[in-house]
């Protein structure tokens, strides 16, 4: 091929307004950047089993997510639905999930992207490689639960012995309005699997990790299940890097929007022990 | 002690699931960083939104590591980099949403404040230009004009033809000349 000159070389306006194209890439968005690959290499990792696991359920879902570093203590959340409830009409979106995702903690949240796996067409969502179906075997039976039990109830079983049984909890208070079945249950599962994601970066002490992983949740899941969750634990991250001002903003919006949460006195003692560092 | 619920659903301990070469998608996202992110910004992504369109492609890079050859990287992360702009243009304009003037770089230091003002000024009006362009026409423009690639580096790291690149830029060069004339020649940034 024949390479032309470049127009910046020859003259003209072109020239001119090429002269000014020059970009510096920030800093903080390359370390953002490299703080995200360890999620994305865990999502890619569980992608597989999740998928399976989404298309062989036959009854019921089941899902822990466990808090374990909140606080010093295991507060773990199991969330069971069965697939007539995840079917059903749903009550209405989950009040304030929106209104929750709090600002990220350097940059403004953004505006444009959606959940990956409606908007973008042309990206593969997370979790839609299509994977062979897994003999599935729940080992917790599927058990109807009321679907609305209050939130201190629905979590507080859970709650530190929790881990001792697989009793099964009703799930958050409504499913998420804007999609089909079959992708809420898939989706529930990506959502776990991102929450997971950000709890063992917060465990391992990376911070910046879980906060970039929180990003990615509130972005794609704007009406999730485990808003108060990801909220808890971003408030955690930022108190391990220092940022006690956010973090403690946070918990108090935390405290007003969920003041029975059963993890309220986590988010509470995590700002009120962490040192600043800033 | 619960089993992991991914265990529990699919049957499969996740222990047996083949891993993410973390380390190599880390090398892989530090090596492309800056020509991802300056293709995203130059293909129109409003500064607001680039971090969220690098970490979109970051995950794709991540589930589909196995498939990325040594040598192809910078093909594969660009050539998604174009898939997610695309997709985030759509949204923005079924959205009519208005982002920020792309591209407008913070004037160099040492400027003085007159030539300052006329750098921001020609980069706003390299925004609009741009802006004009289709997506198509403006990759390929970018990465010849602005990024310094050759056409047959075009041709590898968008997946295309080369005589659709040899196309491509001549149509973009052409659009981009006259619009510019048009631009410097009635000035205003609206």
């Amino acid at each position: 091929m024949t390479e032309p000159v470049r127009l910046r070389e020859t003259g003209g306006a072109a020239r001119a307004l090429l002269s000014a194209g020059k970009l510096s890439v920030p800093h903080a968005s390359r370390q953002r950047a490299l703080a995200f690959t360890s999620a994305a290499a865990s999502f890619a990792t569980a992608g597989t089993a999740a998928a399976a696991g989404a298309t062989s359920l036959v009854k019921s879902v089941v899902m822990c997510v466990c808090l374990g570093t909140l606080g010093g203590g295991v507060a773990s959340l199991a969330v069971s639905e069965t697939v007539a409830r995840w079917q059903a009409p749903p009550a209405g979106a989950r009040p304030g999930a929106a209104a929750l995702a709090p600002q990220s903690a350097g940059r403004p949240r953004p505006a444009a992207v959606a959940n990956p796996a409606g908007e973008l067409e042309s990206v593969p969502a997370p979790s839609v490689a299509p994977v062979p179906s897994v003999a599935p075997v729940p080992s917790v039976a599927p058990v109807a639960q009321p679907a609305t039990l209050p939130e201190r109830q629905r979590v507080g079983a859970l709650s530190g012995a929790a881990s001792a049984s697989p009793t099964l909890a009703p799930a958050a208070a409504a499913p998420r309005a804007e999609s089909a079945s079959s992708p809420r249950v898939s989706n529930l599962f990506d959502e776990q699997r991102v929450i997971e994601s950000a709890r063992a970066a917060v465990s391992r002490g990376d911070a910046p990790s879980a906060l970039a992983t929180l990003d990615y949740y509130e972005r794609s899941y704007a009406h999730g299940q485990f808003g108060p969750e990801g909220l808890a634990l971003r408030i955690q991250a930022l108190s391990a890097q220092g940022d006690l001002a956010r973090a403690r903003s946070l918990a108090a919006e935390f405290r007003q929007r969920h003041p029975h949460h059963p993890l309220l006195a986590s988010v509470q003692a995590a700002v009120q022990s962490a040192p600043s560092k800033r | 002690m619960l089993e992991h619920p991914l265990a529990l659903a699919s049957g499969a301990p996740a222990s047996s699931l083949a891993r993410v070469d973390e380390a190599r998608l880390r090398r892989i996202v530090s090596a492309q960083f800056d020509a991802l992110w300056r293709f995203l910004r130059r293909l129109g992504v409003p500064e607001s939104d680039v971090d969220d369109a690098v970490q979109e492609v970051i995950l794709v890079l991540a589930r589909r590591l196995d498939e990325v050859r040594d040598g192809s990287e910078r093909s594969f992360v660009l050539s998604t980099a174009f898939r997610v702009a695309s997709g985030m243009r759509r949204q923005v304009k079924r959205r009519r949403e208005v982002h920020d003037a792309p591209l407008l770089e913070r004037a160099s230091p040492g400027l003085d404040p007159e030539a300052a003002a006329e750098q921001q000024r020609l980069a706003a009006l390299l925004a609009q230009v741009l802006d004009q362009l289709s997506l198509e026409l403006r990759a390929v423009f970018v990465l010849y004009e602005l990024e310094d690639f050759t056409m047959a580096e075009i041709a590898s790291a968008l997946a295309l033809p080369a005589g659709t690149v040899a196309s491509r830029l001549r149509r973009g060069r052409e659009a981009f000349e006259r619009l510019a004339a048009r631009a410097l020649g009635e000035g205003e940034v609206p």
